[in-house]
């Protein structure tokens, strides 16, 4: 981590003290604009240009270097786009778009969405809801924190011998279990530092465990030991035919003999052996993470943080809302972002700006307001902040520049002032304005910029880039915004000039302002409003209040809890008689079923010490009316069967009959009979 | 002798009967374990499957005296332990050694006898002695039993007490080999192996009795840490607290574990015992001593299942989870 913070320190510290050099930031262009999403760079492209993307045709030859595919954009112009005017000519009076028109940089003015009126009452009903829902979600929280204890308990009383398990103990007390793998490696370092190798040890352990967990090599479990990991290993590397992993098990199993010694065996935790088993833990680490990238077919987890892509170009969300055509913005902001310098396009309305410390880039279909600029204003002035103003529409007069047009053609750019940044640079623009610096304006003005006066202007000076100091912080103004374009930063030393412009201030953060900035809703019901749910949303409302008064709080049946399935005794016996027809053992069944049989005839109706059967049957006769010969025929072959179960096994039918006989007199004799 | 040592007399002698008997390395591994650790071992499994090979060869590899007694419903205790015989000539009465007094002894299919003569190893497996007439007499070290039985008859059979179950350090059951293993079994039958005779593929002896008394020895160099006890127990305990288990393993079995993780440990070469000696040999030496609830029984829950649930609950000392 420190290393990483000294890092960071460095670059920036050499990028402050060295300017970017033109080659390198135009190597850098070249990769990001040959990505897919810069279609327009792309040969044989079929991307049909706005008037804005064309801005940049004269210098076609320049922007083929680095964007082959832009010539066939230029190609593709309309004369009903121009007409006769030339380019740069009336911006912002040309922007009609043509039917069937693609482009993902055009912004369309929409009509301003009306929020349905919802009234007092529906507004007061829907914060009730949302309050509601809030709370609810609150309650269950912490129900379920309270529940989950609760189940905890137990299962700790449950463990046999809890008081006396040190285990059991040692569990309980060691219920949080740091799982993040750099927290484990740090704290194992702390714990070195103070002296306790044994704990780092341990740590650097439990980290390379997480590390394979992370991988999917292993899943780590309180009830593993280390050689369920290894074989975790190997199995994982049988599955999947990597006959190249067994180094990889190798090396875990070299660590787990040496971390072993010191958990279970004699050996000393030491400052030595900690160093190697830390040595040997990095080192598996990295190679595991690299293997597994190697088994995936790569680049899965080149984003990995321990193993990050040297060639891999920064992608984020936060610059969705920056276009991909000739004249977005996106590749300026991932070239910034190549350069260290922290670039994001701004959602959030100009209102609510706060907390950004370094500059502000407005584009050139940005739309302020007085409040907006006022607010832009205080915040360069108390701030220190760093306003770029790239629109090429009015600013407040209060900044005392102003722009010009003038009749010239020059493209080139030159150096205004010395400056170690820009002097060696190569810029150029398409013609275009030029900016005029009122005198007596506050604040001191860098002329960073200026146009080829050519012969026809030799005895003017030509600003196209100033910068002028504004209280604590400063603006920048362009006189035209084509510089700040995906287009223009493949031009010349485009690409260096905007670097080194933020990198000499020392600034890592920028916001990019456009159209879309502040678009989005500042609350729920205007949220509502602009996708004209505000109707569905009564009506639901209205379905839920006709509900509630027809079926009262409980919504859903009410149902019992389920009962813990238990198979009933009959379903044992069954299974026991399964059990036994499948062992061939019907006729002992039978003899045991007999015995028992007998025991209990004799004992319902023959109390005393009498013996034999004949008695017995005579007993029985007397009790239900039978034929006391039958009855005597029925218990003679149920003690014949009891005698000699033991020496057959195999059944017969009349075993069975003989058992269902002497059940139904069993049923006569009953108590409940008598 | 060393740790290192006694892990490559280990090695030497678990190659040479691996051998003979092929596929079956996980039991004779665990069977010298049982063996290094002054235990005797039930083997249970199907016939055919090599297990009074096993015990023909331990004793060919070993050096010890072999005998083999097979259990039958009509034999008697006297025919396991010996005999007073009056001798006509010294006219007087003469203790006629029986089969016990051996190194190594055989009891096959030890669960067609009754449980008299069963119970007439009980004295020879717990103290390694004999009491006849009222004399007692040692047997020869070492003394160690395997005994066989048949998982599947149960016609004519008597069940081992669980008194002289627990008198087995371990439990081990054989399967059936796998398809390559039983082609390569073919193959060298083919080759002219005769399991009668192990002359024929040349069997040697790898140590004497005297060797084994020093190895058994041995083990006992091996450390063990308090974690590890702990985690001992805390397995042992948890078979008492099991919902499917009527009686969980005894005091004896934790001691059993302990000896045989240690034996374990040294077989690897190893100075101390680690979880793993402990989970790898829990399912061995606990299986026999758990009497399952007969509900569960019936729901065809085994002790096995008992035991793999406790190891997947009972916590590992010093885990990183």
């Amino acid at each position: 981590m420190t290393g990483a913070l000294a890092a960071a320190w460095l670059s920036a510290a050499l990028l402050a003290s060295s300017p970017v050099d033109g080659h390198e930031a135009g190597r850098d262009v070249t990769r990001i604009l040959a990505q897919e999403r810069y279609l327009f760079c792309a040969e044989g492209n079929e991307y049909q240009p706005t008037t804005d993307d064309l801005r940049w045709c004269p210098l076609g030859d320049q922007v083929a270097a680095r964007c082959p595919g832009y010539t066939a954009v230029c190609g593709r112009r309309s004369p009903s786009m121009f007409g006769d005017m030339p380019i740069g000519e009336g911006e912002g009076e040309s922007e009609e778009q043509q039917p069937g028109q693609a482009n993902t940089d055009a912004y369309e003015e929409r009509e301003p969405l009306q929020l349905p009126d919802l009234g007092i009452f529906a507004k007061l009903l829907m914060w009730l809801l949302l309050i509601g829902g809030a709370l609810a979600i609150v309650v269950v929280i912490v129900k379920n924190l309270v529940r989950d204890r609760d189940d905890d308990q137990p299962e700790l009383e449950a463990e046999p011998d809890a008081g006396e398990s040190l285990i059991a103990a040692r569990a309980a007390a060691m219920r949080v279990v740091e799982t993040d793998v750099q927290r484990l490696l740090a704290r194992a370092e702390q714990a070195a530092a103070r002296g306790d190798h044994e704990a780092a040890i341990n740590d650097v352990y439990a980290a390379l465990l997480r590390r394979l967990e992370g991988e999917q090599l292993i899943s780590v479990e309180r009830f593993k030991t280390n050689g369920d990991y290894l074989g975790e290993l190997r199995s994982h590397a049988l599955r999947d035919g990597v006959r190249s992993r067994p180094p990889l098990r190798d090396e875990v199993r070299e660590i787990v003999r040496d971390v072993e010694q010191v958990q279970f065996g004699a050996a000393a935790a030491d400052a030595s052996r900690y160093a190697s088993v830390r040595n040997k833990v990095l080192a598996v680490v990295g190679r595991a993470a690299l293997s597994l990238a190697l088994l995936l077919g790569g680049g899965v987890l080149l984003g990995c943080p321990l193993l990050p892509d040297p060639d891999a170009l920064p992608d984020s969300a936060a610059l969705a809302g920056l276009g991909t055509g000739p004249s977005g913005q996106r590749a300026v902001a991932e070239l910034l972002l190549l350069n260290d310098i922290e670039a994001r396009h701004r959602t959030r309305s100009i209102e609510q700006l706060t907390g950004v410390d370094g500059a502000i880039i407005l584009l050139d279909d940005v739309e302020l307001l007085d409040a907006d600029w006022d607010t832009l204003q205080t915040w360069v002035e108390e701030h220190g902040g760093t306003l770029v103003i790239a629109t090429g529409k009015e600013f407040p007069r209060e900044l005392g520049i102003d722009y010009e047009v003038i009749d010239s053609a020059a493209t080139k750019l030159e150096p205004g002032a010395s400056h170690s940044s820009f002097d060696r640079l190569t810029v150029a623009a398409p013609a275009g304005r030029v900016l005029g610096l009122r005198t007596g304006a506050v604040g001191r003005t860098e002329r960073l910029l200026l146009r080829d006066p050519g012969w026809e202007f030799r005895q003017q000076d030509l600003p196209y880039v100033v910068r002028r100091s504004l209280g604590k912080g400063e603006v920048v103004v362009f006189a035209e915004p084509d510089m700040l374009t995906n287009v223009g930063i493949t031009v010349a030393d485009n690409a260096a000039f905007l670097i080194n412009l933020l990198a000499s201030r020392e600034i890592d953060e920028v916001e990019f302002v456009n159209a879309y900035t502040g678009a989005g809703p500042d609350d729920p019901f205007e949220s509502v409003g602009n996708a004209k749910l505000g109707g569905l949303f009564l009506q639901i409302l209205l379905f839920l209040a006709l509900l509630y008064a027809a079926v009262g709080i409980p919504f859903a049946r009410l149902r019992d809890l389920e009962q813990q399935a238990r198979r009933s005794f009959v379903e044992h016996v069954r299974t026991l008689g399964q059990r036994y027809a499948q062992a061939r053992a019907a006729r002992y069944v039978a003899g045991l079923y007999s015995a028992w049989a007998l025991d209990r005839l004799r004992d319902r109706v023959l109390p005393g010490n009498a013996r034999g059967l004949h008695p017995l049957a005579q007993a029985i006769a007397a009790r239900t009316g039978r034929d006391e010969a039958s009855v005597m025929q029925l218990l003679v072959h149920a003690h014949d069967l009891r005698d000699n179960s033991q020496h057959s096994t195999r059944g017969t039918p009349a075993d069975l009959e003989l058992m269902r006989l002497l059940a139904k007199l069993l049923d006569e004799t009953s108590n409940t009979r008598s | 002798m060393t740790v290192q040592e006694f892990a490559h007399s280990f090695a030497e002698i678990r190659n040479e009967i691996n051998r003979v008997l092929l596929g079956q390395d996980e039991i004779v591994e665990q069977v010298l374990l049982a063996i290094f650790a002054r235990g005797h071992v039930l083997i249970e499994g199907v016939p055919g499957l090599g297990k009074t090979l096993l015990v023909r060869t331990l004793g060919r590899v070993l050096g010890s005296e072999f005998k083999r007694i097979q259990f039958t419903p009509d034999l008697m205790p006297s025919d396991v332990t010996g005999g007073n015989v009056f001798n006509q000539q010294a006219n007087a009465f003469v203790f006629m050694a029986g089969p016990v007094f051996t190194q190594l002894l055989l009891a096959d299919e030890i669960n067609r006898a009754p449980a008299k003569t069963q119970s007439a190893l009980l004295e020879a497996m717990q103290d390694r002695s004999v009491t006849v007439d009222g004399a007692t007499r040692p047997l020869p070290r070492p003394f160690f039993t395997i005994a066989t039985q048949n998982p599947i008859e149960s016609q004519g059979t008597y069940p081992l007490p669980e008194a002289q179950l627990d008198r087995f350090l371990m439990k081990i059951t054989v399967d059936h080999p796998s398809r390559a293993v039983e082609k390569s079994i073919l193959t060298n039958y083919v080759r002219g192996f005769d399991a009668a005779n192990l002359d024929t593929i040349g069997v040697r002896q790898i140590c004497t009795a005297e060797q084994i008394v020093e190895l058994q020895g041995a083990t006992g160099q091996v450390g063990v840490q308090d974690e590890i006890l702990d985690y001992i127990t805390d397995v042992v305990s948890r078979t008492r607290a099991h919902r499917s288990v009527y009686l969980g393993a005894s005091p004896r079995a934790s001691i059993a574990l302990l000896t045989c993780a240690r034996a374990r440990a040294a077989s690897q070469g190893r100075p101390f015992v680690n979880p793993d000696d402990v989970k790898m040999l829990a399912p061995a030496i606990l299986r026999h001593r758990l009497v399952l609830h007969p509900d569960a029984e019936i729901e065809g829950v085994t002790a096995d299942d008992c035991v793999q649930q406790i190891l997947r609950e009972a916590p590992v000392p010093l885990t990183a989870a």
